[in-house]
């Protein structure tokens, strides 16, 4: 576990590498095991044989399944369990991507306003009473909306120098702008209908997501992640600054643009399908660094992963410990909170 | 091989500091000096391309520096920046590899070939005991001499150093000349900022001297640096002394 104590094991780099990538292989390992726990887990009694029948049939075999069962399997907890998957994934992956190229490992997804700003879209919707489809086309809009605003603000104000500081400076002016344009319409909306209704959204849930929600997310998170995925060890460079980054040949500016552009994607459709939940983006990288070290070639697929694990954990736990269904933004805060203070004092030497 | 013509260069347009003329031949050593604040700095980086030439042309191997991509100069120009602590604990060993950077392909991670590759550099400059530390946790001395490396492992001809001695214990400093040394015996040429007169005695092949009055003077360290220079660009009065070391003529420079 603990990289910094066991480096004179550590003959070389093959073994740190093999050493990582049966780490990353042990936790996917876990994510399909839980994947397929989850399914079991909630109010009306599915069986794991039951999750068999179910996919032999849909493979086209000639098996009975319970109706009941079935549309529970497929229309209920499937999608939650898909969306609870991709909701953790993209929010860490973002979150370490975002704290690599602004090297700064305080940072989390919602620096630039993606957040503030798909929150925004998303009660507009609600009080405009529109379709579903059009509430997350909203979110999602506003999310990149505000952020292209804090790119353009920093490169108004900001020179060649700082440019970072710049950019998390005008993300947060975004960020209240959005804030307080959601409390206006949280003012204005109807206190018995629609201001209970974008209350819970903005909480983050992932309980209402259906199978056609689910081709909106996939699309989007899948093309950033592989993107990412891609140019992974060169945020390992980037973390040293632009000017040695440059010095090394990498072409800084753009490689950051097309990152920036791809993690904000990552959080803007989650958080227009699922609300604002926080935390994740900045746990997660951590919990993964010290697990496989800082470097990105392996911190990427970890986070993923970790983040997918921790997402449907919580899920299950806010949809079985009680009989209300606890809001997901409401857990992970409660959770990830007093866990970020664990990891700092776990840490308190190397990273931060 | 790299070659400045009468360039200018300055942030945002505006020039701080025109007229600059020098050559550098392979495994020469030169050093730039100026007060601070004079714009070495500006000028190590409009060398990298970080900022944009304002005035004249630099050539690499007789070709325009701007022909070249930020991946095709890094194959040629290797940048030693003051050594600073990233953000993350990474690795002697991939802090090193970093240095592979110009040599792969966007999508591509280093291989087994650049790690001990980077295990035969540390190695060669004499740290190889440091391969297995956290890069975060060494001393500012032994992180100057991975960034050294780093550069290094990019296989260039020509390595900039920004003050690669600035802020070292007196050991180190040494080292570090010494290391500089070595390098342009194995025609690595090395352009290097410093404010002291000594390490240019004692290693340059070519002094550029960046003074208030904007006249730059260029030459041999024994030639041009004489104590009327050194007042002129740092405002203080010296004496400059031939010494006999042990057979060895050597040339001290004292505050008055």
């Amino acid at each position: 576990m603990d990289i910094g104590k066991s480096e004179k094991g550590q003959k070389s780099e093959k073994k740190r590498g093999r050493r990582n990538q049966l780490i990353i292989l042990g936790m996917f390992i876990l994510l399909v095991v839980l994947l397929f726990a989850s399914f079991t887990l909630g109010r009306y009694n599915v069986e794991i044989k039951d999750l068999f029948l179910y996919m032999g049939k849909t493979l086209g075999m000639n098996l009975e399944i319970d109706p009941i069962k079935e549309h529970i399997i497929s229309s209920v907890r499937f999608p939650r369990i898909i969306a609870a998957i991709l909701t953790g994934l993209a929010l860490s992956v973002s979150g370490a991507a975002y704290q690599g190229i602004f090297k700064n490992p305080m940072v989390s997804p919602d620096i630039l306003g993606a957040s503030a700003g798909a929150g925004f879209g998303a009660s507009l919707g609600i009080i405009l009473s529109l379709p579903t489809i059009m509430i997350q086309l909203l979110a999602f809009g506003f999310g990149i909306i505000s952020v292209a605003l804090s790119c353009m603000i920093a490169g108004i104000v900001g020179r060649r120098e700082n440019v970072t500081l710049v950019l998390v400076l005008a993300g947060m002016v975004v960020s209240s702008l959005f804030s307080a344009f959601i409390s206006i319409i949280k003012y204005m909306a109807d206190p018995y209908g629609k201001l209970p209704e974008i209350t819970f959204w903005l909480m983050g849930s992932i309980s209402d997501v259906k199978n056609s929600d689910l081709i909106f997310m996939i699309v989007p998170v899948v093309i950033c992640l592989i993107i990412i995925f891609l140019v992974r060890w060169k945020i390992n460079v980037l973390s040293f600054g632009d000017e040695e980054a440059s010095a090394l040949g990498v072409n800084a500016g753009h490689l950051r643009l097309v990152i920036i552009i791809c993690a904000t994607m990552l959080t803007a459709t989650v958080v227009s399908v699922a609300g604002q939940i926080g935390w994740i983006g900045l746990v997660i990288p951590h919990l993964a660094r010290m697990i496989v070290g800082p470097d990105y070639r392996y911190l990427i697929p970890a986070t993923a992963i970790l983040g997918a694990i921790f997402l449907l954990l919580v899920d299950n736990i806010a949809r079985t410990v009680m009989q209300v269904e606890i809001p997901l933004g409401i857990l992970t805060s409660i959770i990830g909170a007093p866990f970020f203070v664990y990891l700092i004092l776990r840490g308190k030497k190397g990273w931060i | 091989m790299l070659e400045l013509n009468n360039i200018s260069c300055g942030y945002n347009k505006m020039p701080i500091y025109e007229g600059i003329n020098f050559k550098v031949h392979p495994g020469s050593i030169v050093c730039i000096m100026g007060r601070n604040g004079i714009g070495k700095t500006t000028l190590l980086k409009t060398i990298l391309g970080s900022l944009n030439i304002l005035n004249g042309s630099i050539m690499l191997n007789d070709k325009d520096i701007f022909s070249y991509s930020n991946k095709e100069r890094a194959q040629q120009i290797g940048y030693v920046p003051q050594s600073h602590v990233p953000p993350f604990p990474y690795s002697v060993r991939d802090v090193v590899v970093m240095g592979r950077t110009p040599h792969l392909s966007i999508f591509s991670v280093p291989g087994d070939a650049d790690y001990s590759q980077a295990d035969e550099i540390l190695e060669k400059i004499g740290i190889g005991y440091l391969k297995e530390k956290i890069y975060t946790q060494i001393s500012g001395g032994e992180r100057q001499l991975v960034i050294i490396a780093r550069a290094l492992i990019q296989n260039p001809r020509i390595l900039i150093m920004d003050e690669p001695t600035a802020s070292l214990d007196y050991g180190n400093q040494i080292k570090i000349i010494n290391t500089i040394k070595a390098l342009s015996k194995e025609k690595i040429s090395v352009i290097m900022t410093t404010h002291h007169p000594e390490q240019a005695f004692e290693c340059a092949d070519l002094v550029v001297a960046m003074t208030e009055n904007k006249v730059i003077s260029t030459g041999l360290p024994d030639e041009i640096l004489t104590a009327e220079l050194i007042e002129e660009i740092y405002g203080v009065k010296v004496v400059v002394q031939k010494v006999n070391v042990e057979g060895k003529e050597r040339i001290v420079c004292l505050p008055k």
